[in-house]
């Protein structure tokens, strides 16, 4: 288990972004569960990231009023063999597929959505055990959802789509 | 017939902290199918610690162990820690000294003498103290031992202006 916490960055979308918040960082939080051989493993991860389009608060000049992106994904996991990585970092990449869902309201309620997109994941990421059952995990990957051909009208500008990077640290937890 | 194995490829005896290294001897070795250390902190019986001794006060050199092993590129490994105490409480009246042994809380070896030589030795020397059972220690890996070794009361310096000497000791386990 990865109980992780980090950052989305460098968001792209064609969702009307009002306040122009998609590429900035925002905090995300997660957790993935993770069985891996020799090799091989398989993950399922899911992380959300709450105020994705939505600036400050406590500005009068934000329009989005709420707003999240939450993922949730089966990930395919290639790692160094156990044998050659021993007890020290043991690096990964990771790909799958998934769902994205998105939401967010502004304030004059004239651009609501909220919706689930299939969405694929990429990217690799670093583990190392302190001890027999806990260790750090570092991990980097990007999410953009699949080329979807339906556009809500006046939600989007193109197509819904909707990429980010996400940067997390978290523990790993052996069980 | 006890099998007293020499599990060291290369024995480095290094000093981490100060004069450690001329002052803190460590030599693990195997028997009986357990690592055993065997430490002699040379010097640490100073004219401090005679005096403080003969106040009265009671006087503490507590030893803490760490056998870890070796990960190179992340954090080395914490495979068994041990926390010896050995005490001296002189009684002015009778001129004699009360020696308590305290290994991880619980209470080893209590005697009573009124030999100068036994209160050194007993304060400054550790004799084959078990660690950790071989069968948790992985064949040709490299591994050191690390000790701290601090006196109480605070000012009975061990070695005559250090509060503490650290000193580690490392080795190659060959089942």
């Amino acid at each position: 288990m990865k109980p992780f916490g980090g950052v989305t960055f460098g968001g792209s979308t064609t969702f009307v972004d009002l306040d122009d918040q998609a590429g900035k960082p925002k905090l995300n939080l997660g957790i993935s569960g993770l069985w891996l051989g020799e090799v091989v493993g398989v993950e399922g991860d899911i992380a959300t990231t709450a105020g994705y389009f939505s600036g400050d608060s406590r500005s009068l000049q934000t329009l989005i009023l709420r707003s999240h992106v939450a993922t949730v994904t089966g990930n395919l996991v290639i790692a160094l063999p156990r044998r050659i990585a021993q007890y020290g970092l043991r690096p990964y990449a990771v790909a799958g597929l998934g769902m994205m869902h998105v939401g967010f309201a502004d304030n004059l309620r004239a651009l609501p959505f909220s919706d689930a997109l299939p969405a694929w994941d990429v990217g690799g990421g670093v583990t190392g055990f302190l001890s027999d059952f806990v260790g750090l995990n570092w991990d980097v990957r990007m999410f953009r959802t699949t080329g979807s051909q339906k556009t809500v009208s006046g939600v989007s500008l193109a197509p819904e789509q909707l990429s980010f990077w996400r940067a997390t640290m978290g523990l790993s937890i052996r069980l | 017939m006890k099998r007293i194995g020499l599990l060291v490829v290369a024995l480095l005896l290094s000093g981490a902290v100060g004069r450690a290294a001329e002052t803190l001897r460590i030599v693990p070795i195997s028997a009986d199918d357990r690592v055993v250390v065997s430490v002699e902190l040379a010097d640490g019986y100073t004219d401090e610690v005679k005096q403080a001794i003969a106040s009265g006060l009671r006087t503490t050199f507590t030893y803490t162990i760490d056998l870890r092993m070796l990960v190179p590129g992340w954090v080395d490994r914490t495979v068994a820690t041990s926390t010896v105490s050995l005490s001296d409480q002189y009684d002015n009246l009778t001129r004699r000294h009360t020696l308590q042994r305290v290994i991880d809380g619980r209470i080893d070896d209590t005697i009573v003498t009124d030999d100068e030589v036994t209160v050194r030795q007993w304060l400054t020397t550790l004799t084959r103290l078990p660690i950790v059972r071989t069968t948790r220690l992985d064949a040709s890996r490299d591994y050191y031992v690390r000790i701290s070794a601090q006196a109480r009361p605070r000012g009975s310096s061990l070695l005559g202006f250090a509060a503490s000497v650290t000193g580690q000791a490392k080795f190659t386990f060959i089942p």
